[in-house]
């Protein structure tokens, strides 16, 4: 029942991060770098998940990246999904909150490094200075996505 | 998940290629988009909302100077209307037929309503005298009474103390008669006899030395026919109206 809830809440979440990022984070530009609350979500999951689920995380968050601004869905599936996985393998640690928002932070880094490789943008420089920003964003986005994804995906055992 | 990620991508390739988009993405759009474009709207007017807000001093500032500048912009096409159609009555009044006599300009600077007078800037430095016709580009306006050095007094021909010989032109006939004022904006005519129809034209006889023939005095609005009493009579509007203009000319 509590696996069935956990479901229900984080594709709640997808779906709302989805709808959120092509509405509200293109209002938010710091320096030309834009938070990526897909990532935030499926990378926040991951770390409290096992390595298989946390790909899958980063799958569905690929799919929905991809899927709506029409881009390769490989590339995006692809990166994110070996994020996801990566990101799984520390869920063994149960990284607290601060933890967390620095893998979110790292993940965004890898995976947007793995994406440039897969499809390598015209200008590298300002690529790398937009992922930079946005890994930041990411990592203080990410702790209370962290906190909210902790309680119902891995509740406090007292 | 790699190889499906593969296979999905392989897939959104060949419907590209075909021109259509694949369902994974249709699939996603169809889900997100609904949603995500009434967020969007919401957050456009929360952003109107909110910088309305906070500009709301700047922008009624700006408002205000918008309509001080319509307000002036206004006023410019104003004075501008006026300035062009008195430059067209000054283009006249100087391009206007002296009927053989030469053309006195001067400017109307006072104007007495009640006893039918205005005072004009030319006087005897321009060899002006007394009796001679004031005219502007619609006719006959009056008739100088008296005569300063820069300056004369114009009799209207509106006024009943003036009498002036004028001919109306009705069914190819020239019937002479009597023109003189009954009123600030009519003229009366006493006409020997005949029938004259609304709409005629009255013009100087030129048989005053100091009035030429053919100046326009007006046109016929009435005529009252006695033949008991053998009264005949022509109500006029006169063409030369004050307040149009201040540019006359003295014929001398």
């Amino acid at each position: 029942m509590r696996q069935f809830t956990s479901i229900i809440v984080c594709g709640l979440l997808f779906f709302l991060a989805g709808v959120l990022q092509f509405s509200a984070m293109p209002r938010i530009d710091i320096w030309g770098a834009h938070p990526d609350l897909l990532l935030v979500v499926a990378y926040s999951l991951a770390v409290l998940v096992r390595p298989g689920q946390g790909a899958l995380a980063g799958f569905v968050s690929g799919m929905l990246i991809g899927g709506i601004s029409g881009a390769t869905l490989t590339h995006y599936i692809l990166s994110r999904t070996v994020v996801g996985y990566a990101l799984g393998m520390t869920s063994q640690m149960e990284p607290g909150i601060r933890a967390a928002a620095g893998l979110v932070a790292a993940g965004t880094l890898v995976g947007q490094l793995i994406l440039m490789f897969l499809a390598p943008p015209s200008g590298i420089g300002v690529f790398l200075k937009v992922t930079i920003l946005e890994a930041l964003l990411n990592g203080a986005i990410a702790i209370p996505v962290f906190a909210l994804l902790r309680r119902v995906v891995r509740p406090k055992v007292v | 998940m790699i190889i499906l990620g593969f296979g999905i991508g392989t897939f959104q390739n060949r419907a590209r290629a075909q021109g259509r988009l694949d369902p994974v993405s249709n699939l996603v759009q169809s889900l997100l988009l609904p949603a995500s474009s009434r967020i969007d709207s919401f957050f456009d007017a929360s952003s109107d909302f909110a910088s309305g807000v906070r500009d709301a001093k700047s922008l009624r500032e700006e408002n205000q100077r918008l309509k001080d500048q319509l307000h002036a912009v206004n006023q410019y096409m104003e004075s501008s209307e006026r300035f062009a159609v008195e430059l067209d009555r000054l283009r006249k009044t100087v391009h206007l037929d002296p009927k053989g006599r030469t053309a006195v300009y001067a400017d109307v600077i006072g104007h007495v309503p009640y006893d039918n007078r205005i005072t004009i800037s030319a006087g005897a430095d321009k060899g002006l005298k007394q009796n001679l016709a004031v005219v502007t580009v619609d006719g006959l306006l009056g008739v100088i009474s008296t005569v300063d050095e820069k300056s004369s007094q114009v009799i209207l021909i509106t006024s009943k103390s003036v009498q002036i010989g004028g001919l109306v032109q009705s069914d190819g006939q020239n019937i002479p008669g009597m023109v003189h004022g009954i009123g600030p904006r009519r003229l009366s005519m006493d006409l020997p006899a005949g029938s004259i129809a609304p709409g005629s034209d009255v013009i100087t006889t030129g048989y005053s030395e100091n009035i030429p023939r053919g100046i326009k005095v007006g046109t016929v609005t009435e005529f009252f026919e006695d033949e008991q009493f053998g009264e005949y009579r022509a109500t006029i509007l006169p063409s030369a109206k004050l307040g149009l203009g201040t540019e006359v000319a003295v014929l001398k």
